[in-house]
């Protein structure tokens, strides 16, 4: 049989196909499994697994969750196109593991205590302000709806690309979708998580087959270097001091914008205990040096060997570079379906969080309160039907949106989510800090980063958009606890 | 003061991990890479252990367990 066509590069086979349809099939079955493990009808056991993940499992999840399709075929897009600097987004992948320090070690105890199902009921329970609460919430619904559309597109171009045409843009998205809906409603966030399972490992499995053929086959860097100063003089200078600040802030924007992320919260809220919590999150923390890493040092190869590539070719260089890996190295041709599996397993395990984790804020925060007497089967019913009626409507949004310019708005996740991270952070480590502020704040800090990123120049001083709106988030915030604390005297009699 | 510094180290430590002291005009090689590229590689491998050691030693102090339990 057939596994991949290398005349174009990057297609697959007929082979290669039917083992992209075996795996997406056995997500199916995996749901299943999820269903049957369900021990009760509740909220706590649909979306965070009864709180029962282990150190593989947890790990697992957080590191299927955490690199998206994005990080497959983006990261090495970006690096092909700049570079030796794009070598920044393994310390910005690791900064993530310290935005998690600053409050998942306190976070996780009082959601064992107070049995907290998502980000909204830590919000509330810290605050008691539901307009905070409810503002949050929908920031974090925005930026996982826009997660779950731009995965989604490229997931259908993906396919569309990798399939030759067989496969079109619709039927790709649609089909997957209904699989992610299956498993998901199945077994919710245990089938999730089972499902990242499997993801997380063909990643593992995928990066080391890349990481073998760039450093034993093609010779590392140093093999290549003859080519990339003959293509690209200019990557190899160290980056101009716009470039360096740029750096930095796209450094705390990952720090405090995908720390965020409302489904990675609830994988906090769901480890068994703490020494498993802390064990995968220091694990987590190396893990850019094996993923980031070869990623970009694949893009920054490939300048070398597919010189000139456009914008959007360059896009693909995964797929470029595979195709070419595998057509020398034909002892190594099961890896290329694998490694479109582990694109695809990737851009899945993102979507089905995200999706999820929407359902569960919809459910948790904002129909609880209006129906507060719902009883747990009720509530998961609705968290359910949330999820079908998301996935439709993204499916339809995807569909229709293709080529549109409101794709820009879309691209609106992180500076947005980085928002929350004032009420998140101080809301744990200060015990001072008022609701008050922190709403100010965040609006504040939303309109800033959402009106220069809609503008003309979305990073002023090479800082991004979402962290001059963070910084004047931090700011408001600090000049209202100075004007409500002006003058008083003796201990505050309201300290939460 | 001690879980301020702890809890902002790193941020510090990725501002330091940022080649600033690299200058346009620097083409030193290092490995076949440019030594900023090994340098920020660098920073990211010391980061990575930075973090497994605060996750380790110092869970308790972001985890404030000196504070009374019930206080948020």
């Amino acid at each position: 049989m057939i596994l991949a066509d290398h005349s174009s590069g990057y297609a697959l086979g007929i082979g290669g196909l039917v083992f992209i349809g075996f795996y997406v099939l056995t997500l199916i079955g995996i749901g299943w499994l999820g269903h049957r493990a369900k021990k009760e009808n509740t909220l706590d056991d649909h979306y965070l697994g009864g709180r029962s993940f282990g150190f593989g499992v947890l790990f697992l999840t957080l590191y299927a969750t955490q690199y998206s399709g994005n990080s497959f075929m983006g990261f090495v897009g970006k690096a092909y196109r700049g570079g030796f600097p794009i070598i920044y987004t393994v310390a910005a992948m690791m900064a993530v593991i310290g935005g998690y320090f600053i409050f998942a070690p306190r976070l996780y105890r009082l959601s064992n205590r107070r049995r907290f199902v998502t980000l909204g009921d830590f919000v509330q329970d810290r605050f008691s302000f539901r307009p905070l609460t409810i503002f949050i919430v929908l920031l974090g619904i925005f930026g996982l709806g826009n997660y779950i559309l731009t995965n989604l597109l490229a997931l259908g171009k993906l396919s569309e690309v990798v399939s030759d045409g067989r496969v079109n843009f619709n039927q790709a998205v649609i089909v997957l979708a209904i699989v992610m809906l299956i498993y998901e409603t199945m077994g919710g966030m245990r089938s999730v998580a089972w499902t990242d399972v499997t993801q997380g490992i063909i990643l593992l499995l995928s990066l080391g087959f890349i990481a073998f053929a760039l450093f034993f086959h093609l010779g590392g860097p140093a093999g290549v270097a003859e080519g990339l100063e003959a293509a690209r003089p200019d990557i190899w200078k160290p980056p101009i001091l716009e470039q360096k600040i740029t750096w930095l802030s796209s450094t705390l924007l990952f720090f405090f914008g995908i720390s965020m992320y409302p489904h990675a919260i609830q994988r906090i809220y769901a480890a068994r205990d703490e020494k498993t919590l802390k064990r995968s999150l220091q694990l987590m923390a190396f893990m850019p040096l094996f993923t980031t890493f070869f990623l970009v040092l694949l893009g920054v190869m490939a300048i070398s060997i597919f010189p000139g590539l456009g914008k959007e070719e360059s896009d693909r260089t995964t797929l470029l570079m595979v195709g070419k890996l595998v057509q020398e190295l034909p002892a190594l041709t099961i890896m290329g379906p694998l490694l479109v599996a582990a694109v695809i397993a990737a851009t899945m395990s993102t979507i089905d969080s995200a999706l999820l984790a929407i359902s569960s804020l919809v459910t948790n925060d904002l129909y609880r309160i209006y129906y507060p007497e719902a009883n747990n089967s009720e509530l998961t019913r609705v968290g359910k039907s949330t999820s079908i009626i998301i996935m439709i409507l993204v499916v339809m949004l995807t569909i229709a949106l293709q080529g549109q310019t409101i794709w820009r708005l879309l691209e609106i996740k992180l500076e947005v989510l980085a928002q929350i991270a004032p009420a998140v952070m101080l809301g744990i480590q200060c015990k001072q800090v008022k609701a008050r502020s922190i709403f100010v704040g965040v609006i504040v800090g939303t309109l800033i980063a959402v009106y220069l990123t809609m503008g003309s120049n979305p990073k002023p001083y090479g800082i991004h958009a979402g962290i001059w709106g963070l910084g004047m988030n931090f700011l408001t915030i600090l000049i209202i606890q100075f004007a409500m604390n002006k003058g008083r005297t003796g201990t505050p009699t309201e300290e939460r | 003061m001690k879980r301020l510094l702890v809890l902002l180290l790193p941020i510090i430590f990725l501002f330091l991990a940022v080649p600033w002291y690299f200058v346009e005009s620097s083409t030193d090689r290092l490995f076949g890479m440019p030594s900023w590229f090994i340098f920020a590689m660098g920073g990211s491998i010391i980061f990575a252990v930075l973090m497994a050691v605060l996750i380790g030693r110092y869970w308790e102090v972001s985890a404030r367990s000196e504070d009374n339990d019930d206080s948020r």
